[in-house]
C-alpha cells in the first residue's frame, strides 16, 4: 500500500521533475515501499533542501554520496532481521533499507552540502553558488 | 479493516477531529503478551503529540507548525500538517498499563493485555 501526497502537485512541478528525480535504478529492489522513501524537495533564494521520510533509524545508517551529477542516499539497518520474525497483523509502512537517487543541477555549491538527521527526516542542504544567488538576469524583450 | 484487538476505522476519525488533519500510516505487531502500535510521524516532538483514551477509544495527535514552504516535490508531511488518527481499543488492553515512546519519527506505543485475558491452560483435575 503506498500513498503519496503530491500536495503541491501542479504541471508546473511535474515540469520540475526531471530537475531533481529519483532515477530508475531506484525501482529495482525486492520491495518497493522498502527501497523507495518518500522526499520533499524545497527551494529558497540560497539553496535547495531534500528531505527524505526516514524513520527509526540512527544518524550513522545512512551513507549520502555525491558522483558526478548524481547525489545518492542509501540506509541500512540491522534492525531489519528482528522485525522480520515478529507478527505484523496490520503493516502500512515499512524501515529499514533504501536508496534513492536524485540529479543535481550545476549551480549546486557541491563543497557545502549539509546533511542532518532529526524526527525521523534526513535533510540535505545544498547551497547554490554564490554567483547564482546575486546574478541578476535582466531578460530582454525583442 | 478490523481486528478482534484494536479496531481502526476512519469513521472514528471524522468525529471531533481537525479537518486539515492527515491520518498516519500504522504497523500493529502481536504478541501473547502485548500489541505494539507504530505510528509514522517524522517532523514532531515528543512535546508535540497528544495522546488520550477515552471510552476505550485511542487517539493520538498533533498540531501541525504552519510553514511557507515551496515545495518543488512533495511527498510526505513533515510536521507542518496536523496528524490525527484514532483505534478503538478492545476491552482485552490494560488501559492503565499503556505506554508510548518516540524515536526517529515513530511512535511507537504498547498495549499490554490484562492478566485475566490472557490464554492460558487448564488443568483437567
Amino acid at each position: 500500500m503506498k500513498k503519496y501526497n503530491f500536495e503541491n502537485s501542479s504541471s508546473l512541478s511535474q515540469l520540475l521533475d526531471g530537475f531533481v528525480n529519483s532515477t530508475i535504478g531506484d525501482f529495482i529492489g525486492s520491495d518497493f515501499i522498502n527501497s523507495h522513501p518518500r522526499a520533499n524537495v524545497m527551494e529558497s533564494k540560497t539553496s535547495f533542501s531534500i528531505q527524505l521520510a526516514a524513520p527509526g533509524l540512527s544518524k550513522s545508517d545512512f551513507k549520502i554520496t555525491m558522483e558526478g551529477d548524481q547525489l545518492k542516499v542509501s540506509a541500512k539497518t540491522k534492525m531489519d532481521e528482528v522485525k522480520e520474525k515478529e507478527k505484523f497483523t496490520r503493516r502500512e509502512f515499512n524501515y529499514g533499507e533504501f536508496s534513492r537517487s536524485f540529479n543535481l543541477p550545476e549551480s549546486i555549491d557541491r563543497k557545502n552540502v549539509k546533511a542532518g538527521y532529526k524526527e525521523g527526516i534526513l535533510s540535505i542542504t545544498l547551497p547554490k553558488l554564490a554567483e547564482e544567488n546575486t546574478q541578476e538576469r535582466n531578460i530582454e524583450i525583442k | 479493516m478490523y481486528n478482534h484487538l484494536l479496531a481502526t476505522r476512519r469513521s472514528h476519525d471524522k468525529t471531533g477531529a481537525n479537518k486539515n488533519a492527515y491520518h498516519p500510516q500504522a504497523n500493529i505487531i502481536e504478541n501473547e503478551n502485548e500489541w505494539k502500535l507504530e505510528l509514522l510521524i517524522p517532523g514532531f516532538d515528543k512535546s508535540e503529540i497528544k495522546m488520550s483514551i477515552d471510552n476505550g477509544l485511542l487517539v493520538i495527535s498533533a498540531e501541525g507548525r504552519e510553514v511557507d514552504t515551496k515545495y518543488r516535490r512533495h511527498e510526505f508531511h513533515s510536521g507542518a500538517k496536523s496528524v490525527y488518527r484514532s483505534f478503538k481499543l478492545n476491552h482485552k488492553i490494560d488501559t492503565e498499563k499503556i505506554g508510548a515512546e518516540l524515536s526517529n519519527g515513530i511512535l511507537s506505543i504498547t498495549l499490554p493485555i490484562a492478566e485475566e485475558a490472557k490464554a492460558r491452560e487448564i488443568s483437567i483435575s
